[in-house]
């Protein structure tokens, strides 16, 4: 095959040759003097900036070794993208039922910002059942039946904190750290930190349902300023996996393999001369897509895993479902991913419809998660495999104690308004003490008044599990070190087995 | 007067350090046809030098009667730094008398206890040297950090058995036998009452005065935080249990169940007296670094070769989706076997030889051999790894005699045993007879619920 490469270096480099006119090599005269001065000036973008650990030129997914001993090795993120009501499901307010369908009292509005709620809001008693569940007494509403049977196995956050109230930021600060664009995120972190251990899939993979990305698009599970390499891929558990992998018609492997090979030694060339990291990353991502080929179609294939997981799970083979999502969550880890990333969209629960609102669209959502999440909790704990599986559940923010009137009229069915003051999330497993409820909220679930907790604290805690000082883990950028908890977060020690 | 002048001592005493050494280079230098010019100064530095000696060992007078330092330290200081100042006007006086050899042994001698003395110094402000104090390790410690188990929480001495270990692992660095920031020392109660700088600390049964409590409660960004801004944090908890503890009274010998703890602080102390499953994940002692090329290898085979920690030789080991395993493979692994700790292999068929192997990682701290083919004979063979904490025979063929025998000799602390072949009753009886082991027999079900399947929806009108 080398015949046929050194004919294509050849032809990349005659062709870049005839670009070359004397009207652009007066050009590149002018724009190199010009170059080399801005080089020195943003210092970040020249290849001197990036250190060898920063960069590994042969492989960038090589596995590393974290700061210390990480008591997990992989983490499973269940993004509930739209914002799950923690009223109906997690934090009880019997208080509330008592204020239901009163005026909100304006201390309660005073300085206050809503996406939605003008004028006085009605307060809104919680839509649900709670029962304390297990030895540790966790509150958890008859909306969620299986979960309650392993409220044992998990540690409930009562207080989380963000401080946005739109979908897109907060999604962006919860995942990257920043409620604008441009930051890696946490998987990209971890990928970039730990690399990945199976050379056949990628370190971080990410998986939808719901009918609809989330708000803030493809930017949450992006690379950001990192090398794009690390970036999540996205799979679908409906028809093929990934996309645009299959070889097209009459092209055999081996011929796959010789032109990949070829483009490789094109761009290595390349990468001599330019030096630009992004040439490795291409390269990188050939050769993942060609072992991906393979490997890919063989553990995202579901069909082959006994009747009693399918029953355990309540998958549906061939449709795209959150079920299937966490059960393929699960055979990655297995198959040694490190970030897996479920999003399943709509729980923007406002009641401006049926699907969106408390009584009805809202219960179906809790049905459609509440056997899977739990399925996958006692799966990985009879693997052996919680011990080392970080799972983490959540939303972007709250939702109001209030019952949302949309421009001052109450809505046709029950619903909330976002909230960022005050929400729950849960961890379970990868060394997170079982059956532990940290923080607490006041009477009404409105502020948060014990046991805050931030999103940055959120990060800080996961890249904790997983062997990171999150205030040393850093990437060179623009002339700076930047890290995914920005200037803050702590680790919740509280939580920590 | 004496306290104002003792401030000064830290800044003064680089004067004479300056000025000695400056005197002693040019000293030196001078024997140097080049430099020979400099003798000349040598002598009127000199005499600054000893005039400034004797005012650092005045100051430094002053200073030790205001402030509390080690004793120990403190004495051998003073004396060394008095011994300075008398040695420096010597060599200042008698520069000129003396031979030229004399004066060479007195420059060093001068100059070995310049050094001694500021080192000693040096402790008595900044605490011992250490090469290992980094960010690095102290998070690696924290992040182990065990919380001690009380057994009997009741009859625990508050003071002695929750704020002293509290104080010991937060605080005596800097409010301890070596440094006393702010004249403030934990370590003694008698210390502990005394106070610091600003007075007591501590005011029984009020807590929100009491300095000690108040600086922990600060803004993290408040300069006058404890523990400071680059240190970790107390956690709440901890936090609480000083609030407690200073709430109801400080007292240094009163029990836990003196103190009338509420549901509150009830939860806290549950945590200590829970007896924590502590796993150790790989071996305190270090070990020699594994050989790179059998580690390349290995990786190049397809099986994951990553070490537990940045700064650590110990190896994980993953042969992850790895089906046909070559046979030189094991010879590779023999390779690293004081360095493997963590060995996952499944869906595997496994022979003699390869647990011929195994039964060499003498480290071995966690063995996952999910969905193995494995004969019996062979995994009983692995009693010799005495460390085994984490042990996964999920779907294998082992009988529950197996097992037994395993348990028996080695010191699992977790053991998962989902779909191998033992009856109901074995696995109880397994349960019963090593109730240490936390045995994961799994076959997890849930109940079939309507609310799985059905939708709830609006009635149509």
């Amino acid at each position: 095959m080398s015949k046929y490469n050194d004919r294509i270096i050849q032809e990349a480099q005659s062709k870049k040759l005839e670009q070359v006119t004397r009207r652009h090599f007066l050009n590149d005269c002018v724009y190199g003097l010009g170059g080399l001065a801005l080089g020195s000036l943003f210092n970040s973008c020249s290849t001197s900036g990036i250190s060898e650990a920063q960069q590994n030129v042969i492989n960038p997914l090589a596995p590393h070794a974290p700061h210390f001993l990480g008591k997990a090795k992989s983490v499973i993120y269940l993004h509930m993208a739209g914002a799950p009501s923690q009223l109906e499901l997690f934090d009880y307010k019997p208080e509330l039922m008592k204020l239901n369908g009163q005026d909100c009292p304006p201390s309660l509005l005073e300085g206050k910002k809503f996406a939605f709620i003008r004028g006085v809001p009605k307060m809104l008693g919680p839509l649900a059942n709670f029962k304390q569940r297990g030895q540790s007494g966790a509150w958890i509403s008859d909306h969620l039946p299986h979960l309650s049977t392993v409220a044992d196995e998990i540690s409930f956050l009562k207080a989380v904190q963000t401080d946005q109230f739109n979908h897109g930021p907060a999604q962006l600060l919860m995942h990257t750290g920043s409620a604008r664009l441009g930051r890696p995120s946490m998987g990209s972190w971890v990928t970039y930190g730990l690399g990945t251990v199976n050379s056949n899939l990628p370190g971080f993979v990410v998986l939808t349902s719901g009918g609809r990305s989330p708000d803030a698009g493809k930017s949450i599970w992006g690379s950001g300023f990192l090398p794009s390499v690390y970036q999540g891929v996205q799979c679908r558990s409906e028809g093929d996996p990934i996309l645009f992998l299959n070889d097209p018609d009459g092209i055999n492997r081996d011929i796959r393999r010789a032109s990949i090979d070829a483009i490789n030694e094109v761009n290595k060339t390349s990468y001599e001369e330019y030096k630009d990291p992004e040439i490795l990353s291409r390269i990188a991502q050939y050769e993942m897509a060609y072992k991906m080929q393979i490997a890919v179609p063989d553990v995202m294939n579901i069909n082959d895993e006994p009747a009693y997981i399918h029953q355990l799970y309540g998958t549906k083979p061939g449709q795209e479902c959150f079920a299937n999502n966490v059960l393929l969550a699960r055979k990655l880890v297995e198959n040694g991913v490190r970030f897996v990333q479920l999003f399943d969209w709509g729980w923007d629960t406002h009641g401006t419809g049926e699907d969106g609102s408390l009584e009805y669209g809202f219960i179906n959502k809790c049905r459609s998660i509440d056997k899977p999440i739990t399925a996958l909790l006692l799966d990985l704990k009879q693997r052996g495999l919680l011990e080392e599986t970080l799972v983490v559940w959540g939303g972007e923010f709250g939702r109001t104690p209030m019952q949302e009137n949309r421009d001052g009229n109450p809505n046709a069915f029950k619903g909330r308004d976002h909230h960022s003051d005050a929400f729950t999330m849960w961890m379970a497993g990868g060394g997170i003490k079982s059956g532990y409820t940290h923080g607490e909220t006041d009477e009404i679930g409105y502020n948060a008044i014990d046991g805050k907790v931030s999103t940055f604290d959120i990060q800080a805690t996961i890249l904790n599990q997983l062997g990171f000082n999150h205030e040393k883990f850093t990437y060179n950028f623009q002339g700076r070190p930047f890290r995914l908890t920005d200037v803050s977060g702590n680790v919740i020690n509280e939580i920590i087995s | 007067m004496n306290h104002f002048i003792g401030v000064f001592h830290p800044m003064l005493v680089h004067l004479p350090i300056g000025f000695l050494l400056l005197g002693i280079l040019f000293y030196w230098l001078s024997f140097h046809e080049k430099f020979a010019n400099l003798i000349f100064s040598v002598r009127f530095i000199y005499l600054l030098g000893s005039i400034a000696a004797v005012v650092s060992c005045i100051s430094g007078w002053c200073l030790s009667n205001t402030t509390f330092y080690e004793e120990k330290l403190l004495n051998y200081h003073q004396w060394l730094g008095i011994t300075l100042a008398i040695l420096s006007c010597t060599l200042y006086a008698l520069f000129n008398k003396i031979a030229t050899n004399t004066n060479r042994i007195l420059t060093v001698v001068v100059f070995i206890v310049l050094c001694i003395t500021g080192h000693l110094g040096a402790t008595l402000t900044h605490g011992a040297f250490s090469f290992n104090d980094n960010a690095e390790t102290r998070t690696a410690n924290q992040a182990s950090a065990k919380q001690p188990i009380i057994q009997n929480i009741d009859e625990a001495i508050v003071y002695k058995e929750l704020i002293q270990p509290i104080f010991q692992d937060n605080c005596y660095n800097c409010h301890g036998a070596s440094k006393q920031k702010g004249n403030l020392r934990l370590d003694e109660t008698d210390w502990i009452v005394k106070g610091g700088k600003t007075g007591a600390v501590l005011i029984p049964n009020d807590a929100a005065k009491s300095i000690l409590y108040q600086r922990l409660m600060l803004e993290e960004l408040d300069k006058k935080h404890m523990p400071p801004k680059s240190e970790p944090s107390l956690t709440k908890n901890q936090i609480n249990l000083i609030h407690w503890w200073i709430a109801s009274g400080a007292s240094f010998d009163k029990k836990v169940k003196d103190l009338n703890p509420t549901a509150k602080e009830q939860k806290i102390l549950a945590e200590y007296a829970k007896p924590l499953q502590s796993i150790e994940y790989y071996p305190a002692a270090s070990v020699a670094a594994p050989d790179k090329k059998t580690m390349e290898q290995l990786t190049n085979l397809g099986i994951a070769v990553v070490p537990v920690a940045n700064n650590s030789n110990y190896l994980e080991i993953d042969f992850l989706s790895n089906k046909n395993i070559p046979k030189n493979i094991w010879v590779w692994l023999e390779k690293l076997k004081d360095q493997i700790v963590s060995l996952k292999i499944k869906n595997n068929e496994l022979n003699s030889t390869s647990f011929n192997t195994i039964a060499k990682l003498q480290n071995l701290h966690q063995l996952h051999l999910p969905n193995c083919k494995v004969k019996e004979a062979d995994l009983i063979s692995l009693q010799k790894l005495k460390y085994i904490q984490i042990l996964n025979v999920v779907g294998t063929n082992i009988s529950a005699k197996g097992i037994e025998s395993l348990l028996r000799t080695m010191q699992v602390k977790k053991l998962f045993m989902y779909q191998t072949n033992l009856s109901s009753a074995e696995k109880n009886n397994l349960i019963k007879q090593f109730n240490t082991v936390k045995i994961d027999t799994g076959n997890y079900h849930m109940t079939m619920l309507e609310s799985d399947t059905a939708l709830v929806k609006m009635s149509t009108k």
